[in-house]
């Protein structure tokens, strides 16, 4: 029986069913298993070492939302908590850099890194430099560098954003044109 | 023309997409569920341009958005999911009706499958939420005290603790006070050594919620 205790005063006993005498070990185990594939699939190799974390965090919630309703979880409501927690975890990584063990580790495992730790300081000035000069970008230019940036191809920008082909494809090589010009008057070389 | 005209430069983009450049001070990120349809197309075009309007300023959305669009890819690739529900599902769902019994079993029953795909996002970060004391040193289940960081003043917290295979021991709400004490007896059936798993969610005066991660402790 589950003890619940409301505003630091009485301590009851729960009347609804808890997760225990609703579900057995069998079901919490395949649940498990279900969760850790979703977020294998969610969770980017650099973020690995943080799996585990993820997975307990997508558990908790589900365990919350069963004790309000008792649902079933269907293979896109796992995906989508997992990818919610991944993002969770990527979000909560970076507000850490300012601690210097925690940066050194976001650095390390971040997909910008490499061996080589002026190739990595580099990275990080460089990304500084592209959202600065992004800013000076006309929007349509913008938004298609942006796509580009994020590893969409020239056709399916071109299909996102409703454009033509030869637009999309004269907005992304001149806007990386100017997008490098700004890097180098930056002294930045990509 | 061809694609194989644009500069392909991984450097550039992987610098785009480092998650350590946060948004400038006072923007605000896009919850998970407004990048995760961003990547697969699912926003009209305004509410598409502001997302990427963001991403350009914020590599750590940039990096989010990323995973959420090569999970949508992956998606793509792998066979149509055949949807027929689980032998567990059904399981599940046989008891919740039977504990339905009684009330008005088939309108609020779909309601509830219906809000069951909704997206279960976390709010808001909690990051301050954090112990107060060393988790790394055992707890008495006697004096099982849990203590959290405070928010300001008039916040309220639920806590819930779970045993490692996530049967729901205890919890507390809206508690004013940033700790809980776990009743003993909750705790009477666990052996020494055993973990739990706690996580606190915060009410702040303002309306917002924000969560926790998951911490834990161990019982002696």
């Amino acid at each position: 029986m589950v003890r619940e205790q409301r505003g630091g005063g009485d301590t009851m006993s729960r009347t609804s069913p808890t997760w225990a005498e609703v579900v057995s070990r069998e079901d919490v185990e395949a649940l498990r298993s279900r969760v850790v594939r979703a977020v294998r699939r969610a969770c980017p190799a650099w973020l690995r070492n943080r799996a585990e974390d993820i997975v307990q965090n997508v558990l908790m919630q589900l365990l919350a939302k069963r004790c309000e309703t008792n649902p079933s979880f269907s293979a896109i409501y796992l995906e989508k908590a997992a990818y919610g927690a991944t993002v969770d975890e990527i979000r909560r990584l970076s507000r850490t850099k300012e601690n210097p063990v925690a940066n050194e580790e976001l650095i390390e495992a971040a997909p910008a890194s490499s061996a080589d730790p002026e190739r990595s300081a580099s990275s990080l000035e460089i990304g500084e430099g592209i959202h600065e000069c992004l800013a000076g970008l006309a929007r349509p230019r913008r938004l298609a560098v942006t796509l580009w940036l994020l590893g969409c191809g020239v056709p399916e920008i071109a299909r996102r954003r409703a454009w033509s082909f030869k637009r999309t494809h004269n907005l992304v090589y001149r806007g990386l044109d100017n997008l490098r010009a700004c890097l180098l008057r930056k002294g930045l070389q990509p | 023309m061809n694609t194989r005209d644009v500069p392909n430069d991984d450097t550039l983009r992987r610098a785009f997409t480092a998650p350590f450049r946060p948004a400038r001070e006072g923007a605000d990120c896009p919850p998970p569920e407004t990048l995760w349809s961003s990547a697969r197309e699912e926003l009209v075009h305004r509410d598409d341009d502001e997302v990427l309007t963001h991403i350009g300023e914020c590599g750590v959305c940039a990096a989010a958005w990323q995973v959420a669009r090569d999970l949508a890819i992956d998606s793509a690739e792998q066979p149509a999911p055949v949807h027929v529900r689980s032998a567990a599902g059904w399981r599940w769902m046989a008891v919740a009706a039977a504990i339905l019994v009684g009330l008005a079993v088939g309108v609020p029953m779909f309601m509830e499958m219906q809000e069951s795909t909704a997206p279960v996002f976390r709010t808001a970060e909690g990051d301050w939420l954090q112990p107060t004391f060393d988790v790394n040193e055992p707890l008495a289940r006697d004096r099982c005290m849990l203590r959290w960081a405070s928010g300001p003043e008039g916040t309220t917290y639920h806590v819930r603790i779970t045993s490692e295979t996530l049967d729901l021991l205890a919890q507390g709400k809206w508690l004013q006070s940033a700790e809980f004490l776990v009743p003993a007896s909750a705790l009477e059936d666990l052996p020494d050594g055993a973990r739990i798993f706690w996580q606190v969610s915060a009410r702040l005066p303002d309306g917002r919620k924000v969560d926790s991660t998951t911490f834990i402790s161990t019982i002696e």
